[in-house]
């Protein structure tokens, strides 16, 4: 795994986030009412239930992935191509949003590698084909449906969308998805199987996701895409992935907090238990941030929310990140993102601004 | 041979075949094709009602081998990961030990939910099918994981993915341990979208024949230890195998279609070459991600005989005729066979083979029976919907590896 990546641009649709600053401050404001939705799931036993969530996020997919084909796309998918459409634009510069769309059909010569994080991807779309097998005559279930009812449906459209020859990666589960999906993408740069990495994670709420919520956290909808290549220059940098078990973990935190040289100033937290945050935060000698308490419940999204959110913290502290060197960075600043599960699996990444 | 090199240090499967490599393994030396009627599902007024299921046998064998789990993907990964380790010497519970677990699925815990398709509205069950971490529970139960633990779904190139992730974990020192495996279970939902696609083969899989209509959905699960070869030695234990090198890309082309040239494939493998040191004519085995559809096996065998061009025509053989299609088992399976087709000196043959299609004659096809004969190099190649490739090169253990 190589040293460090640098982050070169953000691509954020998340509800009431319109970028890193706005980030910033909602991971400090005090958790944003959630709107009531209605959810239904037609063709099923489930009934239209009513809950707070965060969203619906529009797509608003740039011109760079282009408009045409996009019709039939899952919703997640195009909240995920719209975010690393706009990372790559935020990594080119303003001047690059006006690219044209890929047009060709030639071998991509690109090997950007993209490496998503989902607990939700085609999951609406695995529950509709079911519904479908059980209520309409075998060989009916609508065969664009199937193709789309993995959790590789995001990563694949970016890939398609964007000619990203490099490789393909989507992991899912919980929390530490998120950050494992940086440190993937770190290994497969510095192995010399992508030239460079967006690494993105989303999410969306449906009447199946609600199934297996948490009671306590408000379901969110949204993606976060990061586009990263090897370091050199200022900016944001992200380094040092550790993945174990709370104990190891906990321990880890404890002693980098002991000693000055080693403390990070502040730490984002992705986890679904709310008592083990404000356990860190009682104890710890700098701020806590917990990612599911400010965004919502995004599943495996939430681990690399945390990173982002680390980033976002960071460049609001002096850090720069879309262009290195435009802006001279007040301080270093040292940020810890760490996503818990409940299983004990946990994983962390430091975030820092040079 | 390196001694840091990752080597394997154990296999474990639970396949069609039942529970173990020993029964996987003398399967396809008895060119068993284990495809058959669907007794899990009511296939009534499906045109195509055969897949490769685990027998029910094997299946209720699991009660007395790992923790009960409404998944059936959890606990073939469970007594997979239980087999390798114990094929590996390694005591399945301990601290004090970096493991990691790396595992490839397509579809997860979902097809709980197509216990629910009956006739009329969908009823649901359980929450499991909606959450993918439940995945992992069983073995989790079972094996002591200290490290990473990472879910990996690219689609049907996972089995490889969480090989290369385990590999490089342990190359990298980030482990000792990589449970490398991959686990699916038989889905109706994928059975019902394949029939509309009009993908299923109605008898026999019959991967590069040019007869073959389609392919069939297979399950189960599989395993590899690995390890740095100089750890195995310390236990006083020889490797099985190498992971000589593997390789990632993706041909970023079409949700459902491979790209008509296989330009991932063939970046995948020519990098696999490069990064192993060896020439085209060095891989005694490719073994073929081989689906048995009309729209791959022809892409499939330009591609490999694009990259590998030597003197003679590569070797190549596909056991999905045999196996089916498991999905994001799929490329551990075929790892453990390539595990023991190097250590037994047996290229498997394409056992539901007739009539080979001129569209691969750039390929050496194997005949149905086998090939005996020295094995050094195996090339593993996996992909899927999505257009993600993954390819991993497995070479030869020592001499006196079982």
């Amino acid at each position: 795994m190589p040293a460090s990546v640098a982050v070169r641009g953000v691509g954020l649709r998340l509800s009431e986030v319109d970028d890193l600053d706005s980030l910033a401050r909602r991971l400090s404001a005090a958790p944003a009412p959630a709107a009531v939705r209605r959810f239904a799931a037609p063709d099923t036993v489930l009934a239209p239930v009513e809950r707070g969530v965060y969203g619906p996020v529009e797509p608003r997919v740039p011109a760079r992935a282009g408009a045409r084909g996009l019709r039939g796309t899952p919703h997640e998918s195009l909240l995920a191509l719209a975010s690393a459409a706009s990372s790559v634009d935020g990594a080119r510069g303003p001047e690059a949003a006006h690219e044209p769309a890929r047009q060709d059909t030639r071998a991509p010569d690109d090997t950007t590698a993209v490496v998503w994080a989902s607990s939700t991807a085609g999951l609406p779309e695995y529950a509709t084909a079911c519904a479908e097998a059980s209520t309409l005559d075998p060989g009916f279930v609508a065969p664009a449906l199937g193709p789309a009812s993995a959790y590789n449906g995001p990563a694949a459209t970016v890939s398609i969308r964007l000619g990203l020859a490099g490789p393909n990666l989507t992991l899912t589960g919980g929390a530490t998805a998120g950050i494992s999906a940086v440190a993937e993408a770190m290994r497969l740069i510095v192995a010399g199987d992508a030239s460079a990495a967006l690494v993105g994670a989303s999410a969306t709420v449906t009447r199946w996701s609600l199934t297996a919520a948490n009671d306590h956290l408000t379901p969110a909808e949204g993606a976060a895409c990061l586009a990263l290549d090897l370091a050199g220059g200022p900016g944001i940098q992200l380094r040092g992935c550790h993945r174990t078990d709370l104990v190891q973990a906990t321990a880890r935190v404890i002693q980098a907090a002991a000693r000055p040289e080693t403390r990070p100033d502040g730490l984002v937290v992705s986890t679904s238990d709310t008592a083990l945050v404000d356990a860190l935060a009682s104890s710890q000698p700098f701020p806590v941030w917990h990612v599911e308490r400010a965004l919502g419940d995004l599943g495996a999204a939430g681990g690399l929310l945390a990173v982002v959110g680390a980033a976002a913290l960071c460049a609001a502290a002096g850090g720069t990140f879309v262009a290195p060197g435009e802006r001279d960075p007040k301080r270093p600043t040292k940020i810890l993102a760490l996503a818990v599960e409940p299983c004990g699996s946990t994983a962390s990444m430091e975030v820092s601004s040079s | 041979m390196d001694r840091d090199s990752v080597a394997v240090s154990g296999v474990g499967a639970v396949s069609p075949a039942g529970l173990g490599v020993p029964a996987l393994w003398r399967a396809v030396e008895d060119r068993r094709v284990l495809t058959g009627p669907v007794t899990r599902y009511d296939l009534t007024g499906y045109p195509t009602q055969r897949a490769a299921e685990v027998p029910p046998g094997a299946i209720a064998a699991l009660d007395s081998l790992v923790p009960p789990h409404e998944s059936l993907a959890a606990r073939y990964l469970a007594a997979a990961a239980l087999e390798a380790l114990g094929d590996a010497g390694l005591p399945a519970q301990r601290r004090r030990r970096r493991l990691g677990l790396f595992v490839g699925t397509v579809m997860g815990t979902r097809p709980l939910l197509d216990r629910a398709i009956g006739r009329g509205p969908l009823g649901v069950a359980d929450r499991a099918w909606a959450r993918p971490d439940e995945l992992l529970t069983a073995v989790r139960q079972v094996v002591t994981v200290d490290g990473p633990a990472v879910l990996l779904a690219p689609g049907c190139s996972a089995g490889n993915e969480a090989i290369a992730a385990g590999a490089a974990a342990v190359a990298s020192g980030e482990v000792d341990v990589a449970v490398c495996g991959g686990a699916d279970e038989l889905s109706l939902e994928v059975f019902a979208f394949f029939t509309s696609m009009r993908a299923l083969a109605a008898d026999t899989i019959r991967p590069f024949d040019a007869g073959r209509r389609g392919t069939m959905p297979g399950e189960g699960a599989a395993v590899l230890v690995l390890e740095r070869a100089e750890r195995v030695a310390a236990r006083g234990r020889a490797p099985l195998a190498h992971v000589l090198a593997s390789a990632s890309a993706a041909d970023a082309h079409n949700l459902t279609q491979p790209h008509p040239d296989g330009v991932g494939l063939i970046a995948t493998i020519q990098t696999c070459l490069d990064r192993a040191r060896v020439e085209p004519d060095d891989i005694d085995w490719v073994c073929a991600h081989g689906t048995g559809t009309p729209a791959n096996d022809a892409v499939e065998a330009r591609a490999v005989a694009k990259a590998l061009g030597g003197r003679r025509r590569p070797v190549l053989s596909s056991v999905k005729g045999q196996l089916g299609h498991a999905e994001g088992a799929a490329a551990v399976l075929e790892a453990v066979v390539g595990v023991r087709a190097l250590a037994h000196g047996l290229v498997p043959g394409n056992v539901t083979l007739l009539d080979p299609d001129p569209e691969c004659a750039g390929v050496d096809l194997v005949e149905p029976a086998g090939r005996r004969g020295p094995v050094r190099r195996v090339l593993n190649q996996a992909y899927g919907f999505g257009g993600a490739v993954c390819t991993v090169l497995l070479g030869k253990g020592t001499p006196d590896a079982r």
